[in-house]
């Protein structure tokens, strides 16, 4: 009985060295820390995806910043161009409103509404285009959904990181450039 | 491992965003939803209901699946299933927009887009056509453009480059 058991355990042993050298040959520890970087990395992709970019509380917070029904300033999110802008303020994050912060791409899609002009009580086409390829400035952060629609309507919806169609969809910030007359 | 990525979404949301989306709004008046007056010009309606996804020139983004309609976009016309094809797209269906307001964009795309390609330069889309050929939506889009796209090339005719569901 002691004899069996004895094979057994020397079976057992080698079958586990076989198996545990097996395994040392084939991978290293650098396989390991590959992988493991690949997996942290895309928990940290993850929650970039499509939805709400950006805490809306803290855009809310921000929003009241501005005392006037349109502010001129196009570093505060009541500025008129920003009616329907949810996102980060390319103009707080070293660009401008049409132009992307060095080091950054504009989006090769965007949504595009429309907002009024309090000077000119005109109405214009704004293309709501975002940075790419740099990560999140943590600038000012602004929540406006004037005429936007909900998701299933995708050219009408601000909520979408529309850095997806870029080579690097980092979403960096957003600008609002006047593309037309309503 | 190979970690998901972003390259998925786009290739997999985007179109099928356009593709699924529903007619909701099919004649609902304009200038009150989208903040466009009736009577805009029909360039500035193609800017604000398909140019963030088409471009303002219409050459879409291959990256994320928007087919290029320069400058052939016309050929669909060719074929007698065309035009049925063209106005039943999700752009078109997902924009929620007029039968008129639809016909005038087909229109501003087939002049500005693909005037070289059509086989009639007369040729107009009319609401009433728009509103007829919406009434029974054809049950697979991609298998229509497939067979339209069969039946042209036997006759020597090409579609617009980059559909990227060939």
């Amino acid at each position: 009985m002691i004899e069996i058991l004895s094979k057994l355990k020397d079976k057992l042993d080698s079958v586990a060295e076989r198996s545990v050298r097996r395994q040392a040959t084939n991978s290293g520890r650098r396989s390991f820390l590959a992988k493991a970087g690949q997996a942290m990395v895309g928990m940290a992709v993850v929650p970039m995806l499509p939805y709400d970019r950006f805490g809306e509380a803290a855009a809310a917070e921000f929003e009241q910043k501005g005392d006037s029904a349109f502010s001129a300033d196009d570093q505060q999110c009541d500025y008129w161009r920003y009616c329907a802008l949810s996102g980060t303020l390319c103009t707080c994050c070293g660009g401008s409103v049409t132009d992307c912060p060095p080091g950054s791409d504009i989006s090769k899609v965007s949504w595009i509404g429309t907002c009024e002009n309090p000077d000119d009580e005109k109405s214009y086409l704004i293309s709501y285009n975002d940075c790419c390829g740099k990560m999140s400035c943590n600038g000012c952060r602004c929540s406006n959904h004037e005429r936007e629609r909900p998701g299933y309507r995708l050219g009408l919806h601000n909520g979408i990181n529309w850095c997806m169609a870029n080579n690097k969809n980092a979403y960096h910030c957003t600008v609002a450039a006047i593309v037309g007359t309503a | 491992m190979k970690p998901i990525t972003l390259k998925f979404f786009s290739r997999a949301l985007l179109p099928a965003a356009l593709l699924l989306s529903a007619p909701t709004f099919a004649n609902s008046n304009l200038s009150s939803i989208h903040g466009i007056a009736d009577d805009a010009p029909v360039a500035n309606k193609y800017a604000l209901f398909c140019g963030g996804c088409h471009g303002l020139d219409g050459k879409g983004e291959i990256e994320a699946d928007v087919p290029m309609m320069p400058p052939r976009i016309g050929a669909f016309l060719y074929d007698e299933e065309g035009a049925w094809y063209m106005v039943n797209v999700g752009g078109v269906m997902s924009a929620g927009i007029s039968d008129q307001d639809a016909a005038d964009i087909m229109n501003y795309v087939i002049t500005s887009f693909g005037a070289e390609s059509v086989p009639n330069s007369t040729y107009r889309f009319t609401a009433e056509q728009v509103a007829k050929l919406r009434e029974n939506p054809p049950e697979d889009l991609v298998k229509l453009r497939r067979d339209i796209s069969k039946r042209l090339e036997k006759r020597g005719i090409a579609l617009p480059d980059h559909y990227p569901w060939n």
